[in-house]
């Protein structure tokens, strides 16, 4: 049986597990959310998600949810039968590509998700943007980025070698990037905007980018 | 902070730390197990590792930051509002723990890092600021599973060890 993803198909975290299936080579399904009042059903919150949220992944019998939590998971169970590795095996490079994953939900993911509500999400929901929320939110994410500026000194990825830790920038990158006209406050940094074209160069985002 | 030195090695952020301690000492000195060796189960110790994160602490260190280093170190009055809506999320959470720990003792059935991460973020408000114990207290399944996590020797122990820096140090 096929792994199932359940998602919403453009939604940064959905897109978060797709890279990751993507980079190890494994077949799914997308099953995708049209309808938010799927997800906020009894039946959901019971079997799928006790918060009412998505991406979920069932596999056989197997339900795990938070996209953070599933990427692990598809790590552990399948890395192996990849050429890829997203996660060392070396208990002390594994351990820092999870400091950098904590860099991303620390520092990172908080200032970049802001903007992404009031510039994406707050329109589709006929909210008025709050200018000062985004001014603030890209000044905090200024800082990160200069700092993330040191750490790529000489490397091209977090860790040095590509890891998951790079993978779980990408999706919010992508989106702040592509669609709120804030490109800039990456390409200003030379070694972050190497960085971030080096992570758009790999096969599996390519793929997931064009589905 | 915190930041790890083992030998020459250093690694930073609170919860990378413990999965490296985890990956690095699980089972070489005593029997506990944090993160289980099977798979699947190690998969859902991660995802209620990512519950406390997105959906526990964040309330809770909204009324940590309010009732504790506002006034503390930046000498700002508490904002009633925010505890109140923090209040109300975080009620909102504790229903859906209540339902996750029905006929369970700990979160992923048996004791997990997923249990440990969520230790100190909830003594601090519920032991060290207790006018919100009453959140855990009102739920019987929430209040016996942090009674049962609070009274493991270990977390009592060092839970109660940090509790005499905020009692020593009121005049940072």
């Amino acid at each position: 049986m096929a792994i199932k993803l359940i998602g919403f198909a453009q939604s940064p975290t959905t897109r978060r597990v797709v890279l990751v299936l993507n980079e190890l080579g494994i077949p799914y399904e997308l099953e995708s959310v049209t309808e938010i009042q799927t997800i906020k059903t009894e039946e959901f919150i019971t079997k799928k998600h006790p918060f009412g949220k998505v991406p979920v992944l069932c596999d056989g019998d197997h339900v795990v949810n938070e996209s953070r939590a599933i990427c692990r998971y598809l790590v552990s169970k399948y890395q192996k039968d990849s050429k890829t590795v997203l996660y060392p095996d070396d208990v002390h490079k594994a351990s820092l590509v999870e400091q950098y994953i904590s860099y991303e939900l620390s520092y990172f993911d908080p200032p970049l998700s802001k903007v992404l509500y009031q510039e994406i999400y707050a329109k589709r929901r006929g909210e008025p943007t709050d200018e000062a929320v985004v001014k603030q939110s890209l000044e905090e994410l200024s800082k990160t980025l200069d700092i993330y500026e040191k750490i790529l000194k000489d490397k091209d990825y977090l860790n040095g070698e590509y890891s998951l830790a790079d993978l779980f920038h990408l999706p919010c990158a992508h989106i702040v990037y592509n669609a709120t006209g804030h490109s800039d406050i990456f390409d200003s940094r030379p070694r972050v905007k190497n960085w971030l074209d080096k992570l758009r160069e790999r096969d599996a985002y390519k793929k997931t980018y064009a589905e | 902070m915190p930041v790890l030195f083992d030998g020459g090695f250093r690694i930073t952020e609170s919860r990378p730390i413990c999965r490296y301690l985890v990956s690095k000492y699980q089972g070489k000195h005593n029997d506990t197990i944090l993160i289980p060796n099977d798979v699947h189960n190690a998969g859902l110790v991660d995802q209620f590792i990512s519950y406390e994160l997105s959906y526990y602490d964040p309330p809770i260190s909204k009324l940590f930051y309010q009732e504790k280093v506002a006034k503390r170190f930046l000498n700002e009055d508490p904002d009633p509002e925010i505890i109140k809506q923090a209040r109300e999320e975080l009620a909102k959470v504790l229903d859906v723990y209540e339902k996750l720990l029905e006929g369970k003792e700990y979160l992923n059935g048996e004791y997990s890092l997923a249990d440990l991460v969520h230790c100190p973020s909830t003594y601090y408000v519920y032991g060290i600021v207790t006018t919100h114990s009453g959140l855990w207290d009102s739920r019987p399944n929430v209040k016996n599973w942090w009674n049962r996590v609070y009274n493991r020797d270990v977390i009592k122990k060092s839970l109660e060890e940090s509790k005499s820096f905020w009692e020593n140090n009121e005049n940072i």
